[in-house]
């Protein structure tokens, strides 16, 4: 009968083998009385080492020992908050970030601002449009013709050709236009009427 | 070896805004320092070194608080330091520095012990199991130890110990063949 190797027995007892091969052993173990001695060895010695390691050693007063470390592990993280302390510029401002709220309130009042800037633009704009008022109408007169205009719209009313005679043009304040004139040719006359709407 | 006694930070009031933090790390201090200081002590088998490297892991955990929010991470995180600080000191210093149990015994420090027949019993052990790590190398002893004292499955030991599987397993089996065949002589 082959044995596993003795490498092979220390790993069993443990149960660090793989699956399958702590399975093999197993069978093998079962039937084979001298392997399970070697095995039984090594768990024996292994529950000695748990068993007397987890004493204090022999002279070694824990409790006073303790206090001691516990003692130098806060001096030595003390030490390092203060050599990080030290270490950091100390002229640099601390960079802190804005807060929710505050960049909320900051959001707010900027949109405040410029909704009141805004309406006070179009109300500027709607009151300098009110002083201006109307466009004024105009009346034009040439050698020719007569004509109203209020700067967008404007009208003209043309005047006698060469033979015909002098004509008399007369404007109204309504808004309203006339030329009367009469042909020397043909003695008839002519009677012209504008109005501005 | 640097001694300072320094005030109960405990006895600071509430006020205090560090005080929150100084309650938990002197809990995490409280709860594991023995177990910390034991796996250190069987690893360089010095109790002066031990109770050196024993305060450097535990500074630099606290260092960063805030590994302390996850209690069970935490002890992890710190048995990973005390076995790395553990390993890197040997590693620094060659060898094995063990500490001879007769020189430890102050009878005025030593605290009362049982009677004499179950001290001489309880000496007898210590003695081989000190005796017994001593035959092993720094890795072997660590692997052993965490195992199988600590009882950490063997995956996390590997990385506790930066190593893959297989160099667990043989550093564990070694460790197993070498320290039973050291009782075995003994017993002899």
């Amino acid at each position: 009968m082959k044995h596993p190797s003795i490498d092979k027995l220390a790993l069993y007892a443990g149960g660090e083998l793989s699956w399958w091969t702590q399975w093999t052993l197993r069978r093998h173990i079962g039937g084979c009385g001298q392997c399970q001695h070697e095995v039984a060895l090594f768990q024996e010695a292994s529950a000695e080492a748990f068993e007397e390691a987890g004493q204090m050693p022999a002279g070694v007063q824990w409790e006073r020992l303790a206090a001691e470390m516990r003692a130098n592990v806060r001096l030595g993280l003390e030490a390092s908050d203060a050599i990080s302390a030290y270490a950091a510029p100390l002229d640099a401002p601390p960079v802190r970030g804005m807060s929710w709220r505050t960049a909320a309130v900051a959001t707010c009042l900027l949109m405040l601002l410029s909704v009141g800037y805004w309406l006070g633009a179009v109300r500027k704009s709607e009151q300098l449009a009110a002083a201006r008022g109307p466009e004024a109408v105009v009346l034009e007169a040439s050698e020719r013709a007569v004509g109203l205009s209020d700067g967008n719209k404007g009208m003209e009313l043309q005047g006698p050709r060469r033979n015909q005679g002098a004509a008399i043009v007369t404007v109204s304040t309504e808004g309203s236009a006339g030329a009367q004139y009469v042909d020397e040719e043909t003695g008839q006359i002519t009677v012209n009427h504008v109005y501005v709407e | 070896m640097l001694t300072v006694h320094m005030s109960d930070p405990a006895r600071q009031t509430t006020g205090n805004p560090g005080y929150e933090e100084a309650e938990r790390q002197n809990r995490f201090i409280q709860e594991h320092m023995r177990r910390v200081f034991l796996i250190i002590y069987r690893i360089v088998g010095n109790v002066a070194d031990a109770q050196d490297l024993t305060q450097e892991a535990f500074i630099k955990v606290l260092q960063r608080s805030e590994q302390l929010k996850d209690p069970e991470k935490a002890a992890h995180w710190l048995s990973r330091i005390a076995s790395n600080t553990a390993i890197d000191f040997l590693r620094r210093h060659g060898r094995v520095n063990f500490t001879e149990i007769d020189s430890l015994v102050d009878p005025l420090l030593a605290e009362p012990e049982r009677n004499p027949e179950q001290e001489l019993l309880r000496r007898e052990r210590a003695e081989r199991l000190e005796d017994g790590l001593r035959h092993l190398t720094a890795k072997e002893r660590t692997a052993l130890l965490l195992r199988d004292v600590e009882d950490i499955p063997a995956e996390e030991v590997a990385r506790q110990m930066n190593c893959s599987m297989a160099t667990v397993r043989s550093h564990i089996a070694n460790a197993r063949i070498k320290f039973r065949r050291y009782l075995e002589r003994r017993k002899a």
